[in-house]
């Protein structure tokens, strides 16, 4: 898994490639979490070059909107790829994200 | 195109108690993401089989290779990090009496990973969702009817994330409308996550519904390896009698046992 992470004036956008599973979602989860308290107005998670995600992956997410909510900023997952989005559907919590293309 | 490589090898397989050999010849493979099928009746050795697949049971000869590797040859550090990318379902479930349907998903992703607990609970109560559920993370196993003890199991099977599962009679003393209920789950977990399932089974019905390819054990040896079509076109007697159902003849029977009292033939 690759992460890096770019801040602007409005949001900072973290993008992921790679494989999120039981032994790269806790660095993800560190990066997110940091991000949040820090964003101007967001955190964007560009999630376009995963190749496979568990559901770890999923609960760092989850982790990311709800640390999010407490601080009052937005957070947005940006071109899933499929393989995010199958894990999100069979979660049933693709509908909790608020996702754009890009 | 060429077919990808097989998740599963087993070459040669003989497993024995003391002298008696109880699996001999065992030979196939099974495809990624695929649902295959061990089917035999009571003592065919079918979950012998499958206690050697997840490395509980060591063969006397032959390999079984996951991924490649010789699972077999390797030593037990090497096993327990294979063995972490498998999920096992057991036919009891084997949930600990003591502990929530929470906490027993939860349980391996406690003992083996360094996630931290929020990401666990997340994980757990998306487990049981999977399963169909949510709602009784709290509960004891004992307050679980049958079915949803079962489903519990699937779901601490599922909890990290394996790329293969093994199921032990899934659908066993249950009603005809839970196992249905349990064999579409198990055609959803396979299809959503890919996952290359290994099912050991005697119920037929079970069998056409979750089936890619199937192998049919009879005392001990290979039947027949196929699709459920492929088997049912064979002549092998044993896999004909099965699929229709038959009783074994009971004359030959009778003659076998009066043979054994008489020494007459």
């Amino acid at each position: 898994m690759r992460i890096e992470a770019d801040k602007t004036a409005d949001e900072t956008i973290i993008t992921v490639e790679g494989d999120i599973d039981l032994y790269t979602s806790p660095e993800l989860r560190k990066v997110v979490l940091k991000a949040v308290p820090k964003a101007a107005i967001g955190v964007g998670i560009h999630l376009g070059g995963i190749t496979y995600m568990d559901s770890s992956g999923v609960a760092t997410l989850v982790e990311g909107l709800r640390s999010a909510k407490e601080h009052g900023k937005a957070f947005t997952l940006i071109a899933p790829s499929t393989a995010v989005m199958k894990v999100l559907e069979l979660a049933r919590l693709d509908s909790i994200f608020e996702v754009r293309s890009d | 195109m060429s077919s990808p490589d097989p998740v599963i090898i087993v070459e040669d397989l003989q497993v024995a108690f003391g002298e008696k050999v109880v699996l001999d010849q065992i030979n196939f493979s099974v495809q990624p993401g695929e649902i295959f099928v061990i089917l035999g009746g009571s003592g065919s050795g079918k979950t012998t089989l499958l206690r050697n697949l997840v490395g509980l049971m060591r063969p006397r000869s032959g390999r079984i290779l996951i991924d490649g590797k010789d699972f077999t040859a390797m030593s037990s550090v090497e096993r327990m990090e294979i063995r972490r990318s498998m999920g096992m379902c057991f036919q009891g479930s084997a949930l600990l009496g003591s502990l929530s349907v929470a906490d027993n998903v939860a349980l391996p992703l406690r003992e083996h990973t360094k996630l931290e607990e929020s990401t666990i609970e997340i994980m757990t109560r998306i487990k049981l969702e999977l399963v169909g559920l949510s709602g009784v993370e709290e509960y004891l196993p004992s307050e679980l009817s049958g079915g949803m003890r079962k489903r519990a199991g699937i779901a601490r099977a599922m909890a990290m994330d394996p790329k293969i599962i093994f199921y032990d009679e899934p659908s066993a003393g249950l009603d005809p409308i839970v196992a249905a209920g349990l064999d579409e789950l198990i055609r959803t977990m396979q299809s959503t996550f890919n996952l290359t399932s290994v099912v050991v089974t005697h119920e037929m019905e079970s069998v056409k519904i979750i089936a890619d390819r199937v192998c049919v054990l009879h005392k001990g040896r290979v039947a027949g390896v196929g699709t459920l079509a492929e088997l049912e076109q064979t002549d092998h007697p044993y896999i004909q009698q099965f699929f229709a159902r038959r009783p074994d003849d009971s004359d030959l029977a009778d003659a076998a046992y009066a043979r054994s009292l008489t020494d007459i033939d």
